[in-house]
């Protein structure tokens, strides 16, 4: 048993400042959890207070059935790959992999065979005899993955480990890397602030803000339902469009007014937020959800073009409508216009989101 | 060449040649003149400088005191730089761990290194006075024997590597603790979960990480102690007998005692000679570890 829990753990820097404030999160055993989050979001901060390298001031953590709160990361069995790979520089790949099996007093015949079955599953054959500085970003990742397999831990802790690479490789590693949790099938706590990688490699999220839980769920059910503006503006770039609106009538004629886009709501969606037409709210749309042409639950909405980004398979549009409200599409690839065009986009109201202007929170949500 | 590369090499030595020229005139001159009397017949009588070929070298070889000097020179500076390595990595280790008043300790440290060492030379003489030194006042109020610290031929080395430790270990935490300080952290953490406890860090990161600065302050530290006079020359003169007669010391007395300037050239250029070989000989190490 590896689940981790972490139960109302928090990292009090004095002061009244919290890297973490008060976070319970359940990650099962043999998931691929995905903590994501903007710069100081305590992301990092909670990897690190699972691995033991961050002090806990408040509350517990759990791996298996072991607390953890009080050990020091040696005898937590965790391995953790850091965002700078945090090799040893002075010693060859081998000895990089062998540092942490030597510690623990595996013997040198398990040790040698752990090595040469990590090398050979992230090729890294060929290079066990240099330095860490002979090699490329992306060996030295595998060498950082390498020493964490061949440790055999309950845990994997990633700190944003793909973030020095470059595009290419890092959508190449982002695949190796799911395989290799499938192939293992240990439980991995992965940090990004990258939503792509979040949506791709996780089998849940867990999207942070201020040193706090905004949602947890599966990848496309936090997409779908997102449960505030901020997850909703996250985890998708471009953001999704948030615009101020307001809500009249009742649950057979819901008539919406958000700056630009007027009209009635489609049945479903009329149905939905019926209780919403008391009071202030935020249309929220996805870019991929104002389209190029118009269909049975559209609503039009007209602006000048001011972005234009043709990316070869679709396009991204952004327009400004007269009333000064930016609004992006994304759209196939033979919908584009020249830059200040004047072009008319339509809303797909039975995809909105509808949030509540006090707090952020999602409509839906609620009940 | 391109005209860039040209006038970047041209501008590169024009920044250079004052600081050249000041270098070869106090530095080059003196050392090429000492050059020409260690192969002359030049001495403080008869001053003519009259070309010997290496007949000084070859004199100075030739004399058991000469290598009495030289392996006392060795022994000396080895066991001192040893002894200043030591416990120089261990107060630097130390200061590593401090928050609270770090610049103060850091103050009293080097204050050692702050002192000429003849002032410190004087000051230990009085410490170490036979009959009134507060060190042997001390260990006759505790009812212990009292030591003639400089007078005694068999501890007078000792003595002087001693207080040569207490002076030259500031400068070597002073290096250290930087070096210390441009350590990454990083592959401390991945130590920590590695399994590695403090002394496992230590032995298999530290170390190791720390090779480049400590072999510069083997080397400077090596270069400081195969050239120290001032203390032998204010606390024991060479003495008792020849017992803490360093190289430098037997070419100055060799110079200015026994008016043989060639000879004291030619023993003084040996010495060069050593400490070139020697700061060589590191570079050539380090250069083939980062290799």
């Amino acid at each position: 048993m590896t689940a981790i829990t972490l139960d109302s753990i928090s990292r009090d820097y004095g002061s009244g400042l919290y890297g973490v404030r008060d976070v319970s999160l359940t990650i099962d055993e043999g998931e691929f959890m995905v903590l994501l989050g903007p710069s100081g979001c305590g992301k990092s901060t909670t990897l690190r207070m699972i691995a033991g390298l961050e002090e806990i001031t408040a509350g517990r953590i759990r791996i298996g059935a072991r607390d953890v709160t009080e050990l020091p990361p040696r005898d937590r069995n965790v391995a953790v790959v850091f965002q700078s790979y945090a090799l040893y520089p002075h010693m060859s790949v081998r000895e990089n992999m062998r540092f942490g099996m030597k510690m623990r007093g595996t013997p040198v015949a398990e040790q040698d065979r752990r090595i040469a079955e990590a090398a050979s599953i992230l090729g890294l054959e060929p290079y066990l005899d240099r330095k860490p500085g002979a090699l490329s970003g992306g060996q030295r990742q595998r060498v950082a993955l390498g020493r964490a397999m061949v440790r055999e831990p309950d845990v994997f802790l990633m700190d944003e480990p793909l973030s020095n690479l470059d595009a290419k490789l890092r959508g190449e590693m982002r695949q190796e890397l799911v395989k290799l949790h499938r192939r293992l099938g240990k439980t991995m706590v992965f940090v990004t602030h990258d939503h792509v990688e979040a949506m791709t490699m996780g089998d849940r999220i867990c999207i942070m803000r201020d040193g706090h839980i905004e949602q947890v769920g599966p990848p496309l059910e936090v997409y779908a339902n997102p449960a505030n503006t901020f997850v909703a503006q996250f985890l998708a770039s471009p953001a999704m469009n948030l615009i101020p609106a307001s809500l009249a009538g009742d649950a057979t004629r819901l008539t919406l007014k958000a700056g630009p886009i007027s009209g009635d709501l489609p049945p479903a969606q009329a149905a939905l937020y019926t209780k919403a037409a008391q009071e202030p709210a935020i249309l929220g749309l996805r870019a991929e959800d104002v389209l190029s042409e118009p269909t049975a639950s559209t609503l039009p909405v007209a602006g000048k073009v001011i972005v234009r980004e043709a990316l070869g398979a679709e396009n991204l549009i952004g327009i400004e409508t007269a009333e000064g409200i930016a609004l992006s599409a994304r759209t196939g690839r033979d919908f584009l216009p020249a830059f200040g065009d004047q072009v008319t986009l339509h809303a797909d109201m039975a995809r909105m989101h509808l949030f509540r202007a006090s707090d952020g929170k999602a409509w839906s949500r609620q009940g | 060449m391109s005209v860039i590369a040209r006038n970047r090499i041209r501008a590169g030595w024009g920044f250079a040649a004052p600081g050249l020229a000041m270098l070869a005139l106090v530095m080059g001159i003196p050392l090429f003149y000492a050059l020409a009397i260690s192969l002359s017949t030049m001495t403080m009588i008869r001053p003519e400088l009259n070309l010997a070929g290496l007949a000084n070298f070859a004199k100075i070889m030739s004399e058991p005191l000469f290598w009495h000097s030289l392996l006392l020179t060795l022994r000396y500076s080895v066991a001192a730089v040893i002894g200043e390595f030591i416990i120089g990595l261990g107060i630097a280790l130390m200061l590593r761990q401090v928050i609270a008043m770090r610049g103060f300790y850091f103050a009293v440290l080097t204050l050692p290194m702050a002192m000429s060492p003849v002032a410190v030379a004087l000051i230990w003489r009085m410490l170490l006075q036979p009959n009134l030194g507060i060190i042997n006042q001390s260990l006759a109020a505790m009812g212990l024997p009292m030591v003639d610290w400089l007078g005694d031929s068999s501890i007078a080395l000792s003595t002087l590597i001693s207080i040569d430790i207490w002076q030259q270990t500031s400068f070597v935490v002073l290096l250290l603790s930087a070096g210390l300080a441009s350590l990454p952290r990083e592959p401390y953490e991945a130590a920590e979960v590695d399994g590695a406890g403090p002394f496992a860090q230590f032995w298999y990161i530290t170390l190791p990480l720390l090779r480049p600065v400590s072999a510069i302050a083997i080397v400077i530290q090596l270069i400081n102690e195969f050239r120290t006079y001032d203390l032998i020359y204010v606390l024991t003169k060479g003495g008792p007998g020849v017992s803490t007669e360093l190289l430098s010391f037997f070419a100055y007395k060799r110079a200015f005692q026994g008016l043989q300037i060639n000879e004291g050239s030619a023993a003084a250029f040996l010495l060069l000679l050593i400490i070139l070989v020697i700061t060589v000989f590191f570079f050539w190490l380090l250069e083939r570890r980062k290799a």
